[in-house]
């Protein structure tokens, strides 16, 4: 048992420095913009399996809390003038703090009624950004608003790999970057599910009751996943912000928010392989179908739906079933 | 004031029932099978196009526009049934799983819609021109037509339910699945009735919905999620809290658009839902559930 | 009135729990010695489980007080209660089902044991012995890196147990250990409980149907009808109490309760 975890840690890295590899065989725009993109999905969607999947509570805030760190970023640099690489980390405690207070408000909600609390906090905090149209400060005499309002924020600074390296390595530098923040992330979320902490969540997932006559207390457990699922929730927020150098209430579309769920069903809830898997596998039918044209969405709604109804248990599901021998966890 | 007062009335009464409609219909579906579907949006907006459809296309007087709402919305229930819940219920995942299925089905359905009869839009022949004077306000015909569907409609689902005996198989599958099926009340077919029932529910709500505004495939959208915090807000499952809860959160969204402006209306709904989840955590008319060990 | 002694280690004063019109467990007194095995019977309904449910702070008594180790622990809330030395097993086989065998008897010893601030990355050692020694006692070593969900109804019965151990309490709280086992099944956890007994330095307290479980391991019996005490004492005076005979036992099982007294004496 621990050496296949072990074994599969080893894979899911190696994987993540082949992914590294890419630049030297294809350096192309697309190509890199869209591994970034996936990069960062991985990073969401692993972070959100910790208090999806790993604790089980049936959260949706992980976009606020992206978007959270996404803003504080790009407000930072917006307003203050910060650099994107101290406002990124900042990004990151934000987003814990947010992500705390969510964990608190939920507490005594249970499954369905935290999916749609999270949800509500989610919209209001759209619907709130998109009505804010007061001046809050001015840019040679154009008036800024806090967070951008409707149209969101944008013309503010990246991380500097154009200056430093030339015109070319911007996409390069903001691919690193972005398997440096995943490979980090999954990290940290490994260590955590495999750690006496993520025994607790899973303990208060699987039996609350019993959990609790073992000295586990659902409150504290059940906040602390909240927060320490919001760091890495929050600097790829902020690496969002400053890899397409703008961010706007669009991040907070619930068609977002329901395509990681997707990836994270697809692939496998609560599974060791699950995030990569399912943003793997939708992100490349979506490429699939892409000539399509107007046919495309057709494809991907009918693909997931079906998906799901046939494999409830996602993809690492599937494998367990087609070779029960090897656990992937 | 009186004149204010009266409007702000009318169009609670309005919107309120049409939320009402499409919410029953979730908190039934929530009530009988654990199922939190989110292509209620797509459903209405695919009743909104069979009206419009029917009319325009086979020359049916207008007012038949809801009954072929009806007939579709239910179709779609049935294939919907089969297509997924027939499936699912009951194994692991399931409460989740729902989720994404009807999603994925609905993106599908909304972007079939788009290609069928393009994005622009359209609007709905289910509506009666013109108004008449009461104290000084101004009230459409059409708000008389849609509170009399609402009102309609709610009597009708309450004869349904409390006279009839599939009524009688549907609460008690309500309140206890195991229960009832081991009584001998045919769950399959009380699924199916009541994935039916809403399916012609979402559609009518969308044909109202689309008689105010206009007839486009991310009509049910924003509804969807208003009718969903509602259900919430209710407690889920409670029909009767359902009704009242959409007709007060349409006063509170009305009179915030009427007094504040218009903008406000949706934020300040949002913030007053999740204050209400956090003071009561199971919807004002929910119970929490005691579980033993 | 009160028969408390030095080494009382638990002593309940006239709990009472009502759920609304429902006086679930009425008045009643209970005083648990050091080191004995206290047995509770009583038919379904007695309120046998709401007394452990307010012992381990799962249900908060509406009157009355309890007393561990000279401590009121009457409002203690459940996840503190373990940490204090007191374990419970469920009537219902309770487990972390996606945990290993190991992890959740890894995981009881370590949040069980003391109240954690911020877990460590890794078990201690002294955890990790805890533990082992649990998984030894409740014979779960083989299985130990079993998903507990996979595992056979007589092993979740013992990983309870184990959990309950690996806490290193003073109080065992054990609910129905055999209910629902086979003949083999319950002689075997008879053997495994004598075996906590010398091993472990614990108080037990039983909730059981099982005559044959309670006359093999209780120094003394409590029978509960209707939320009150109808009985206190040794097995040996169950048969003879008209009571207990009448609401409970009935006389087939009395008699049998006689005879397999008689036959212990015997041995002894």
């Amino acid at each position: 048992m621990m050496t296949t975890t072990r074994q599969h840690v080893l894979l899911y890295f190696s994987l993540l420095i082949a992914l590294a590899l890419v630049p030297a065989v294809d350096s192309s725009r697309y190509l890199l913009g869209q591994l970034t993109l996936f990069l960062i999905w991985v990073g969401v969607v692993t972070q959100w399996n910790l208090v999806f999947g790993v604790a089980g509570i049936f959260s949706l805030a992980q976009m606020m809390v992206f978007a959270i760190g996404g803003y504080v970023a790009a407000m930072l640099a917006t307003h203050l003038g910060w650099s994107m690489w101290a406002g990124v980390p900042v990004a990151g405690l934000a987003a814990v703090l947010a992500s705390t207070v969510i964990g608190f408000a939920t507490l005594r909600q249970r499954g369905a009624y935290v999916a749609l609390l999270t949800l509500a906090l989610a919209c209001a905090m759209q619907a709130l950004i998109i009505v804010d149209t007061d001046c809050f400060s001015l840019d040679d005499g154009v008036c800024l608003t806090l967070t951008g309002g409707a149209s969101g924020l944008s013309r503010f600074g990246d991380f500097g790999f154009r200056e430093w390296f030339g015109y070319s390595y911007a996409t390069i530098g903001n691919f690193y970057l972005a398997l440096l923040l995943t490979a980090l992330g999954s990290a940290f979320a490994f260590t955590v599910i495999n750690s006496p902490l993520g025994h607790a969540f899973r303990a208060l997932r699987d039996n609350p009751v019993c959990a609790a006559a073992r000295g586990i207390d659902r409150v504290k457990y059940q906040v602390m996943v909240f927060s320490i699922s919001a760091f890495f929730t929050g600097l790829f927020g902020g690496f969002y912000a400053g890899h397409y150098k703008a961010i706007g209430p669009t991040v907070l579309d619930i068609s977002t928010l329901l395509f990681l769920l997707s990836a994270m069903i697809v692939g496998g809830v609560g599974r060791f392989w699950g995030p990569l898997l399912g943003c793997a596998v939708l992100m490349f039918f979506d490429e699939l179908v892409k000539d399509l044209v107007e046919w495309r969405m057709v494809g991907i709604g009918l693909f997931t739906a079906v998906f799901v109804v046939v494999c409830p248990h996602g993809i690492v599901g599937l494998c367990e079933r087609l070779a029960p021998r090897t656990p992937l966890r | 004031m009186v004149g204010s007062i009266l409007q702000i009335l009318v169009s609670t009464l309005t919107l309120g029932g049409i939320y009402a409609i499409s919410a029953i219909g979730l908190a039934l579906l929530w009530g009988v099978m654990g199922m939190l579907n989110m292509a209620q949006g797509a459903l209405m907006a695919v009743g909104a196009y069979a009206s419009v459809y029917a009319v325009a296309q086979l020359g049916i007087p207008w007012m038949l526009g809801l009954p072929a709402a009806v007939i579709i919305g239910g179709i779609c229930g049935w294939l919907l049934f089969f297509a997924s819940v027939r499936w699912m219920l009951g194994s692991a995942g399931y409460e989740t799983n729902i989720i994404i299925v009807t999603v994925g089905f609905a993106i599908a359905v909304k972007s079939l819609l788009i290609i069928a009869f393009s994005g622009y839009p359209k609007r709905q022949p289910f509506t009666l021109e013109g108004g008449f004077q009461l104290a000084g306000t101004m009230v459409p015909y059409q708000t008389v037509l849609i509170v009399s569907v609402t009102l309609t409609l709610m009597l009708a689902l309450t004869a349904i339910l409390y006279k009839t005996r599939m009524g009688l198989a549907i609460r008690a599958t309500a309140q206890g699945r195991r229960a009832a099926a081991l009584m001998g009340v045919p769950a399959e077919r009380v699924f199916l009735q009541v994935m039916m029932i809403c399916g012609a529910l979402a559609a009518i709500s969308g044909v109202l919905v689309s008689s105010i505004a206009n007839v486009s495939p991310a009509l049910g959208d924003d509804a969807m999620l208003k009718v969903f915090i509602i259900c919430v807000v209710a407690g889920l499952g409670n029909i009767p809290g359902t009704i009242l809860v959409s007709f007060l959160l349409a006063l509170v969204e009305v009179t915030i658009q009427y007094a504040v402006a218009s903008k406000w209306g949706f934020p300040v709904m949002l913030c007053a839902a999740i204050l209400i989840l956090i003071w009561r955590p199971a919807g004002i008319f929910g119970n929490e559930r005691i579980a033993r060990n | 009135m009160r028969t408390e002694t030095d080494d009382t280690l638990l002593s309940c004063e006239n709990i009472v729990k009502r759920y609304g019109a429902l006086t679930a467990v009425d008045r009643l007194s209970l005083q648990v010695r050091a080191g004995e095995v206290l047995g509770i019977g009583g038919p379904n309904g007695a309120g046998k489980t709401t007394l452990f449910d307010m012992i381990s702070g799962v249900t908060k008594a509406t009157e009355g007080r309890i007393v561990f180790k000279s401590r009121d622990i009457t409002r203690l809330p459940p996840h503190k209660a373990s940490p204090q030395g007191l374990a419970r097993t469920f009537q219902l086989n309770a487990a972390f089902d996606s945990l290993s065998v190991e992890e959740n008897v890894l995981c009881s010893a370590y949040f069980g044991r003391a109240n954690i601030l911020f877990p460590q990355l890794r078990y201690p050692p002294a955890t990790r012995e805890a533990a082992r020694a649990a998984l030894s006692t409740t014979g779960l070593e083989a299985a130990h890196d079993r998903k507990a969900g996979s595992l056979t109804v007589l092993q979740r019965k013992q990983l309870m147990i184990a959990c309950a151990l690996a806490t290193r309490p003073s109080v065992l709280l054990l609910d129905e250990p055999v209910g629902g086992l086979n003949v083999a099944e319950i002689d075997q956890t008879i053997e495994m409980i004598d075996k906590v007994r010398n091993e472990w330095p614990v108080t037990i307290i039983l909730i059981e149907h099982v005559m044959r479980f309670l006359v093999a391991l209780c120094d003394r019996i409590v029978i509960m009808h209707h939320g009150r005490k109808i009985y206190e004492g040794p097995i040996s005076g169950l048969a003879g109490d008209r009571q207990v005979v009448e609401v409970y036992l009935g006389e087939g099982a009395a008699r049998r309760l006689r005879d397999a007294a008689e036959r212990q004496a015997c041995h002894a």
